[in-house]
């Protein structure tokens, strides 16, 4: 009989053996790849990530687009990827809840909590939505507040800055190279948010302040330059926003925050109550109601949600049902950061003029 | 009572449904209880869902009437399977095809969607299962009573058949009735009807509605008619109550949970009813229901911890942002200090705006300091202005420094309008070209500093 501190021994052994082995044929599989590793949770992650690397980085994300971020199957897929990152991107705040399982079965001690290859892109972002006292009767629970970040464009300035950080901690040779295509993506940004013209005009620096202040629609009416009032030369997305701006819509869940924030778009209500259960009729009948008074012709979804309540909505107070990405990649037309902007404004914008037609015509 | 609605149309179109599917349903449910295929339903439901999934992975809308189609294929495959399986005489129960079924669909289905990989509504596959009871369509309601209409009226045409097939399936064969036929009808109808119903209702419902009623009609009479009357009554009376105190509740859950309360009262009674030793039946439904209200309301009230005492553990777990109530109680100057170095221009403007209030000489200093290691340019001609204002000498300088050195058109235009307006001449300064093409304006500017200066 063998004693059964030499069984586990040998199993040991064995084990390492094996991990040894799968760990030289996955090298030997990708001795060709050259560069960083990068794998984030997010496909906007990678979008940002793959800006920011340029050809020095190979970026994967974990979930994708049409996904509900919140609930990811940790596939052993998942955990291989993670074996070979050299650096791990998430957004953090409890969004994805299940990188901890990810992490912990990839044994990859560099990309771990804390560790030099580990980055969370929301450090520094400014939050929305946290919580007065924590309860458990809110439902869908983020104690740091709303986690869906990445739908603000200024916070992706931020959260690039982050991911630069991070990458210039794993290749510090690397450093400045980074560091210009950080500058370039900020310029990028700032001319898609406000338009090319604005941008020279005022510089990137003091639009974004004013906009994080929600003071620049007030600031561009307000000022003149060369007898021109301001307003009429913001362009960009805030440009083709302003279309929009004040109007009133109903979400799904609360993932439009952020957006709603920075374009002016009215989140009125959201359809979803808490997370999981279904609406109840007396909530149906407040939201029908609030449609009606307030006259809101938008209905937007998230494309990861069952669209049969939302439609039901729809139908009874007239308004239009949107089905909309949240995330890069989340339909086929958006395959990059900024098409995500691109496309959901783009959508928006028509909706508001179809319903506009809709009722202006009887 | 502020519990019910103020008006109770909200419950039309979801009861007419609960009334279609009672009737058709518990009817179904004598028969599944009969025949100890218990779980038949979801089973079958889940089948459904797995065609639904199909027509999904080869490109289709799950809730397309393609895709329907598909659903309907599916169920027949399964109508087929279960009604083969019935009498074959084998060691294997039933139920455990059944089951075995149950759980191969749902892995299926699950692996499908995985490897359809298609952007539109991977996770709408799950709620054909869940199913939203309040919100159900007109033209929905219109479609299940329909549904429910067509399977109820088949099996009242053939209910010589399906009963013999059913009850006594011994004497099928005798009088001319194919078992294996009409099994699978039995399995058929069965399959489009909860196929339909199940996308409204989800399957929580259905599986209440096939099994409790009829269980109930079961304890209290022997006869079909009697047990399907009883069942209906039941039926009607918990969805009508369900639905009531379900306004502001999910409402499928509500239904299913007064159903399993009525048939603890209504088991317990049958109980008490047919029980011989009355007395012996009486203390074992009493202890019974005193341990139940034991543990649901007698333990919590001696273990839990009063509602104060949780209310201030929820502070302490407060979130330790800075709290306005201390902010009050401070000087007011520490706090804006801190601000003022603050890499986020944000909180530095608010910063220099509360100290700016402010005409005290340290405040200025301050201000001062701030403006020579500003980098926003907004906030460079800010300062300025004010210092300008208080008459410090760093405010006219900063403005002439941003018209020599300042990348920022508008904030050259701002800087060259004050500074005109102060000096109450003209420089000939262009603010559309760049510093270095104005150097002659520059010059006067300085010349004029440099008076400013010498007086």
């Amino acid at each position: 009989m063998i004693p059964a501190a030499t069984n586990k021994k040998d199993n040991k052994i064995m084990r390492r053996f094996i991990y040894s082995f799968l760990l030289l044929a996955s090298a030997g599989l990708h001795a060709e790849e050259a560069g960083i590793n990068v794998v984030t949770t997010l496909p906007d992650l990678k979008s940002i990530a793959e800006i920011i690397g340029g050809d020095k980085v190979k970026v994967k994300a974990l979930s994708l687009g049409y996904q509900d971020p919140h609930y990811v199957t940790p596939k052993p897929s998942l955990m291989a990827a993670v074996n070979k990152a050299d650096l791990f991107v998430e957004i953090g705040l409890d969004l994805e809840l299940w990188t901890e399982r990810v992490l912990d079965g990839a044994r990859n001690p560099k990309v771990r909590k804390g560790q030099r290859g580990h980055v969370y892109a929301s450090k520094g972002v400014a939050r929305l939505e946290i919580p007065q006292a924590i309860s458990r009767a809110a439902g869908d629970l983020h104690p740091q507040g709303n986690p869906h970040i990445w739908l603000d464009p200024l916070n992706a300035k931020v959260m690039a800055a982050n991911i630069a950080e991070g990458l210039k901690r794993v290749a510090p040779a690397q450093a400045s190279y980074f560091d210009d295509r950080l500058k370039a993506f900020e310029k990028a940004v700032d001319e898609r948010l406000f338009g090319k013209v604005l941008v020279t005009l005022l510089g990137g620096r003091i639009l974004t302040r004013l906009t994080r202040q929600g003071k620049l629609i007030e600031f561009l009416e307000a000022k003149e330059f060369r007898g021109e009032k301001l307003i009429g030369k913001l362009g960009g997305w805030l440009g083709e926003a302003r279309k929009f701006r004040g109007q009133k819509i109903i979400t799904f869940h609360q993932a439009w925050v952020y957006f709603a924030n920075r374009f002016g778009v009215v989140v009125a209500n959201t359809i979803e109550e808490k997370p999981g259960i279904p609406p109840s009729a007396k909530r149906r009948d407040l939201l029908i109601q609030q449609a009606r008074s307030e006259n809101i012709r938008v209905i937007a979804v998230g494309t990861y949600y069952d669209t049969s309540v939302p439609e039901a909505m729809a139908e009874a107070t007239g308004a239009k049902l949107l089905v909309l990405p949240i995330m890069t990649e989340g339909v086929k037309d958006v395959t990059d950061y900024f098409g995500l902007f691109d496309y959901l404004i783009g959508r928006l914008v028509q909706a508001f003029e179809e319903a506009k037609k809709e009722r202006g015509s009887p | 009572m502020n519990l019910f609605p103020d008006s109770l149309a909200y419950m039309a179109a979801p009861m007419s449904v609960c009334v279609s599917i009672t009737a058709l349903l518990t009817y179904l449910g004598t028969h599944v209880l009969r025949r100890e295929v218990i779980f038949v339903d979801l089973a079958l439901a889940q089948i459904a869902a797995l065609g639904a999934t199909y027509a999904f992975y080869l490109g289709h809308d799950p809730m397309s009437n393609l895709a329907h189609v598909y659903s309907l294929g599916f169920t027949s495959i399964g109508a087929v399977l279960f009604s083969i399986t019935r009498h074959q005489k084998q060691n294997v129960p039933q139920e455990a095809i059944i089951g075995i079924s149950y759980a191969v669909a749902a892995g299926a289905a699950i692996l499908l969607v995985d490897l359809a990989r298609d952007p539109h509504g991977g996770e709408k596959i799950q709620y054909l299962l869940v199913g939203n009871l309040v919100w159900v369509s007109g033209r929905e309601v219109l479609k299940i009573t329909a549904v429910c209409a067509a399977v109820g009226l088949f099996h009242f045409l053939c209910r010589r058949q399906i009963n013999l097939v059913t009850f006594r399936p011994e004497d099928a064969e005798a009088e001319g009735v194919s078992i294996r036929l009409w099994d699978f009808l039995f399995y058929l109808s069965f399959g489009v009807a909860i196929t339909s119903i199940v996308r409204v209702t989800g399957v929580l419902l259905i599986f209440s509605y096939l099994i409790i009623p009829a269980t109930i009609g079961k304890l209290y009479a022997e006869r079909i008619r009697s047990r399907v009357l009883i069942g209906w009554a039941l039926g009607f009376g918990v969805s009508f109550l369900g639905l009531l105190l379900s306004y502001d509740r999910p409402s499928g859950p509500m239904i299913v949970s007064i159903f399993g309360l009525s048939l603890i009262v209504l088991g317990g009674a049958r109980f008490l009813i047919r029980s011989k030793e009355k007395k012996r039946a009486a203390a074992v439904v009493g202890g019974i229901s005193v341990a139940c209200l034991f543990l649901l309301f007698g333990l919590p009230a001696l273990t839990n911890p009063t509602p104060e005492g949780h209310g201030h553990k929820d502070h302490e777990q407060h979130h330790s942002e800075p709290d306005t109530d201390t902010e009050e109680v401070r000087p007011g100057v520490t706090e804006e200090f801190k601000n003022l170095d603050s890499a986020d221009s944000v909180l530095r403007e608010t910063a220099i705006d509360a100290l700016s209030k402010r005409s005290d000489a340290p405040a200025l200093a301050n201000l001062a300091a701030v403006l020579k290691k500003e980098t926003d340019d907004g906030l460079k001609l800010k300062l300025a202005l004010i210092l300008q204002q208080h008459g410090r000498a760093e405010g006219l300088k900063a403005l002439v420094s941003l018209l020599q050195e300042s990348e920022i058109p508008f904030v050259r235009m701002e800087a060259i309008h004050h500074l005109e307006e102060i000096a109450g001449e003209e420089f000939g300064y262009n603010t559309m070209q760049p510093p270095s093409d104005n150097a002659e304006a520059i010059k006067k500017m300085q010349r004029w500093l440099g008076k400013l200066k010498a007086d």
